[in-house]
């Protein structure tokens, strides 16, 4: 395959896929492609429709990339899709969504003991819409499901991976911070636990 | 006439009022107007106020979940707490009693000021649009033997709910023997297992006839259950269960 040959082959297949696809992925359809090469010739096709100024660019999201239109020309989107629009999430849902997403893996009793609230319709909600899965049970009396997010939250708000997401940590300097000076003592809670005793499934 | 419409006016205006999402949401809600510092919640005042506002959405004929007024009780608990003198002569350090609700709210605040940031998030992505439409709920069509979970008894009985509901209750009632035993029923069960591979569990009891058979059959498949003669599974939550025969 000639040089741009290859580079038009990387670009049909993010065209063609309907989900963000990653370099990994890229390297392993095209023969003889190296990650590297693959990384080089999605980030020179990226700079490529930036700076061409395309009605779309490529994103970085979910750990692949895909084409998206422009923040510009949403509002003639909307306009195309106007009978089928894309639901936002509600308080409830977006709550429950920051709880799993620091707190992965977790069960809904401690999602329900953060909020005060019972969570049930929202996270029935937050699972159909794919935002979040049952990743397997914990090891505790009653085996409750655990939860946490899926690529498709991650997609779903812009972000490349969890790391992306903002630092809860900041608010927690501040907690410690304040507590010294009334003298009480404010336990420090883990900003994202580790698989504490999941099955796997 | 002015004045009237003054007056309707000024009562439109005061039926605006916030939601909260939960009991933290509004104590935060009560502590940020008051400008209390969270570390030293005066309780007797903040109880008062968040009683005064309970009373509020009640008037309104707001519905309330049950959660807030367990709070309610807990922040007479804590008032209690604060108001009795404490003698210890063992410990030098006695645990504030608010400590544990302090903790707990900051915890909301954490997590609702991230999903203040998550929305933030969610709206720039929403002005950015994928190949097709997006708009489409994705939804997981798994097939239903894709993989198995063992469906405990809660899912089991939250079924059963379901199927009891959708039948016309009887506005009369009337003492009749029973018209199967349990016995009957799980050999029936047991046949028809024999013919197919498996049987959906609401596709079954809504085959029952009255309330009763459907009662008399939902105890047969937990004694044949429980007797380690069929299995019991559902691959996903709030999917289809299923009954296999165990072998």
């Amino acid at each position: 395959m000639a040089n741009n040959d290859r580079k038009h082959t990387v670009e049909a297949l993010l065209f063609a896929s309907d989900f963000p696809l990653s370099i990994k992925k890229i390297s392993e359809i095209i023969d003889d492609m190296t990650e590297e090469e693959a990384a080089e010739i999605v980030h020179e096709l990226q700079s490529e429709y930036e700076n061409l100024g395309r009605g779309f660019i490529l994103r970085h999201v979910a750990g692949g990339y895909e084409f998206v239109t422009k923040p510009d020309y949403a509002v003639w989107i909307k306009k195309l899709q106007a009978e089928r629009r894309r639901t936002r999430l509600s308080h409830a849902g977006l709550e429950i969504t920051a709880i799993i997403a620091y707190r992965q893996p977790v069960n809904r009793a401690d999602i329900e003991k953060i909020r005060g609230v019972d969570s049930g319709g929202a996270l029935r909600t937050l699972l159909e819409r794919n935002l979040i899965k049952i990743a397997g049970r914990e090891k505790s009396p009653g085996r409750p499901l655990l939860y946490k997010t899926t690529d498709e939250f991650l997609r779903f708000f812009g972000v490349n991976s969890l790391s992306d997401l903002p630092q809860l940590e900041e608010i927690e300097d501040l907690i410690q911070h304040d507590a010294k000076e009334t003298g009480m003592a404010i336990e420090q809670l883990p900003v994202a636990s580790g698989d504490s005793g999941s099955e796997e499934m | 006439m002015l004045i009237y419409r003054f007056k309707i006016n000024v009562m439109s205006y005061q039926i605006k009022i916030n939601v909260f999402e939960g009991p933290y949401d509004l104590l935060l809600f009560l502590i940020k107007k008051g400008e209390i510092d969270i570390y030293d919640i005066p309780i007797a005042k903040i109880s008062k106020e968040y009683l005064e506002y309970i009373a509020i959405m009640q008037s309104l004929d707001l519905e309330i979940a049950g959660e807030f007024i367990v709070m309610a009780a807990t922040l007479m608990r804590i008032k209690v707490k604060m108001l009795l003198p404490v003698y210890d002569e063992e410990e030098e350090e006695i645990e504030d009693p608010r400590r544990e609700l302090v903790r707990n709210l900051l915890e909301y605040q954490r997590i609702k000021d991230a999903a203040g940031q998550f929305e933030r998030l969610e709206f720039r992505s929403s002005m950015h649009f994928p190949r097709g439409d997006p708009a489409k709920d994705v939804t997981i069509e798994a097939q239903d033997d894709y993989f198995d979970m063992q469906a405990s008894i809660y899912e089991l009985v939250v079924a059963y709910n379901a199927v009891l509901k959708k039948r016309i209750e009887e506005k009369y009632h009337y003492v009749q023997p029973d018209p199967a035993t349990i016995e009957e029923k799980m050999e029936e069960i047991l046949r028809l297992l024999d013919a197919q591979k498996r049987i959906s569990f609401h596709q079954h009891l809504m085959n029952c006839g009255d309330r009763i058979i459907i009662v008399i059959n939902f105890l047969a498949i937990l004694e044949l259950a429980k007797r380690g003669q069929i299995r019991i599974s559902q691959s996903q939550p709030f999917r289809n269960i299923w009954i296999y025969k165990h072998i």
